[in-house]
């Protein structure tokens, strides 16, 4: 019930953000919403693009997460409450649906996860499995970005490093090997960016800032309703049932394999620490596009997700979400300001977002596979190398980033067919 | 012809320009690297991709340059179509975003055309 209520109401927020044009989630929505608002695009149009944009997300990307994860995530809930949230003609249009589409999100995934449950080939346990190699997949792209921004030599350099430590830890203490890879590959990545800007003394020049402050000025005069937004968002990550991204989706879909309390107190941890490593390829881009538009992402800086898992209970998350939205608004101009000091920082930001979808990517099909192993065998793994490559043939309707879980689940559900015919043993 | 490359997977985007005609420049910076650039003139056009081909690609550029030169040529799941693309270079466009996904077949459709268009 309380589940209920949170997404209700989160969704009914963030569809009335949208349409108010103080925040949407879609990055390329933000800076056209401008132009409804000082009445050059009709509503209509605007909803017509972010419709056409967006729903291939949902579907694939956003309903192939929720299904293999048990998890609501962003694309499903965001993307869709920026379209309704746009489309909708009055305040309290935008409030209703985009809660009653929330609402009705949360009833379908229930039931169908425990649909799922219910089936004799378990599609669930062998699902949980692609969480692993999410997990340990992502430690692995800060040296991927690395090589990418900064060229082989200092790449080889950091991957030996990390080795040696990630054996010394695991030798010698209980540190979780992962998350002290990851966290060492982005202090590199962020010292060798730092580095390059010093030496290239970029934080001498000074830029024109007049153009930012109206941008700046208008999130800030939104903020008391970003903030209720914020709470929200950061209690629905806190209490389990949202996930800020296809990362944590992942992370967190294994607390319902884990049964000790501290382990999953664990996942939580680390779907944290993810969140905030994934937010710092993200800044760069909101606050440009926040302080030239006036427009804000729904979730600010995204810091609320973590702030939400590190929270030990529901009314903490949603006060600590609060205050990170504030924290953040307010901040803007100073980390616009430090951004344009220091571009290579700037650059880093698309190269960790191209390296965490490929390496996402990657462990997201290696663990479908895996996951279709352990529900059928070698005839799980037909069907999904099958679907993979029909996929591939017919013109990759079905985005990298989804194939695998989508495969997954058409294959767990082929296995059942195929069960209740009495084909399968 | 000189090409600004933004947004993710850049080394893709450069290669599959290069593969496609070697003799065109590019030049790898960000999105905002772009704006002086195309506003001074030291590039023609602004390639980049991102998730949808319409967000982080050219969000920024849309913003900065107006979004009557910004077009996505490629969304998500989204083969590129030639006459679409042709009629985005006769509007006008000078930046063009794609999903990541489909560097590898947008590219050279795009390049063509803004080479049969100069």
């Amino acid at each position: 019930m309380t589940d209920m209520l949170i997404i209700t109401l989160m969704c009914a927020v963030v569809a009335t953000l949208a349409h108010l044009g103080i925040a949407v989630f879609h990055d390329g929505i933000r800076p056209i919403i401008p132009e409804i608002l000082a009445e050059r695009m009709p509503r209509k149009d605007l909803g017509k693009m972010a419709f056409g944009l967006s729903v291939g997300f949902i579907a694939t990307a956003g309903v192939a997460h929720s299904l293999a994860t048990g998890m609501l995530n962003p694309w499903l809930l965001f993307l869709a409450t920026d379209i309704i949230g746009i489309y909708s003609t009055k305040k309290w249009h935008a409030f209703i649906l985009g809660g009653a589409f929330g609402a009705v999100c949360l009833v379908l995934l229930e039931l169908l996860t425990k649909a799922f449950s219910l089936l004799h080939v378990d599609m669930l346990s062998g699902m949980y499995t692609i969480g692993v190699f999410v997990m340990v997949g992502f430690s692995i792209f800060p040296l991927l970005a690395i090589f990418n921004q900064f060229g082989v030599k200092k790449g080889i350099f950091a991957t030996v490093l990390t080795f040696i430590v990630r054996f010394t830890v695991s030798s010698f203490t209980d540190i979780n090997q992962d998350i002290t890879q990851l966290l060492l590959g982005v202090l590199m990545l962020i010292i060798f960016a730092v580095i390059q800007d010093v030496k290239a003394k970029t934080y001498l020049e000074n830029f024109d800032e007049t153009f930012f402050l109206d941008g700046k000025k208008r999130v800030r005069k939104n903020l008391p309703l970003l903030m209720v937004a914020g709470a929200l968002i950061a209690t629905a990550c806190n209490i389990g049932v949202f996930a800020g991204s296809d990362l944590t989706s992942y992370i967190l879909s294994q607390k319902e394999i884990l049964a000790d309390p501290v382990l999953i107190k664990g996942l939580y941890t680390q779907a944290g620490i993810t969140e905030i490593i994934r937010g710092l390829s993200f800044i760069p881009l909101i606050v440009l596009t926040a302080t030239t538009t006036g427009v804000y992402g729904v979730a600010g800086l995204t810091f609320v997700y973590a702030a939400g898992y590190f929270a030990p209970n529901p009314y903490i998350a949603a006060v600590l979400g609060m205050l990170v939205i504030l924290i953040e608004g307010l901040l803007l101009g100073v980390i616009n300001r430090g951004l344009n000091k220091f571009p290579t920082i700037r650059a880093m930001s698309d190269s960790i977002r191209s390296a965490i979808t490929m390496v996402l990517e990657y462990s997201l099909l290696i663990g479908s596979v895996v996951a279709s192993m352990v529900m059928g065998g070698m005839t799980g793994f037909v069907l999904v190398t099958l679907v993979y490559f029909i996929n591939e043939v017919t013109g990759k309707k079905i985005m990298k980033m989804a194939i695998g879980p989508v495969a997954v689940i058409v294959t767990g559900i082929v296995l059942n067919i195929v069960y209740y015919i009495g084909l399968l043993g | 012809m000189k090409i600004a490359i933004g947004g993710m997977k850049k080394d893709v985007m450069q290669n599959a320009i290069q593969n496609y005609n070697n003799a065109i420049e590019t030049v790898i910076t960000t999105d905002i690297g772009a704006v002086s650039m195309l506003k001074n003139g030291d590039v023609d056009y602004y390639f980049g991709a991102c998730e949808s081909g319409a967000g982080a690609a050219i969000s920024i550029l849309i913003g900065m340059i107006g979004f009557t030169k910004c077009c996505t040529v490629a969304k998500n799941g989204q083969k590129v179509n030639k006459e679409t693309v042709e009629k985005f270079i006769q509007e006008g466009k000078i930046v063009f975003g794609m999903a990541h996904d489909n560097i590898d077949t947008t590219v050279p459709v795009l390049v063509e055309a803004l080479l049969n268009k100069n």
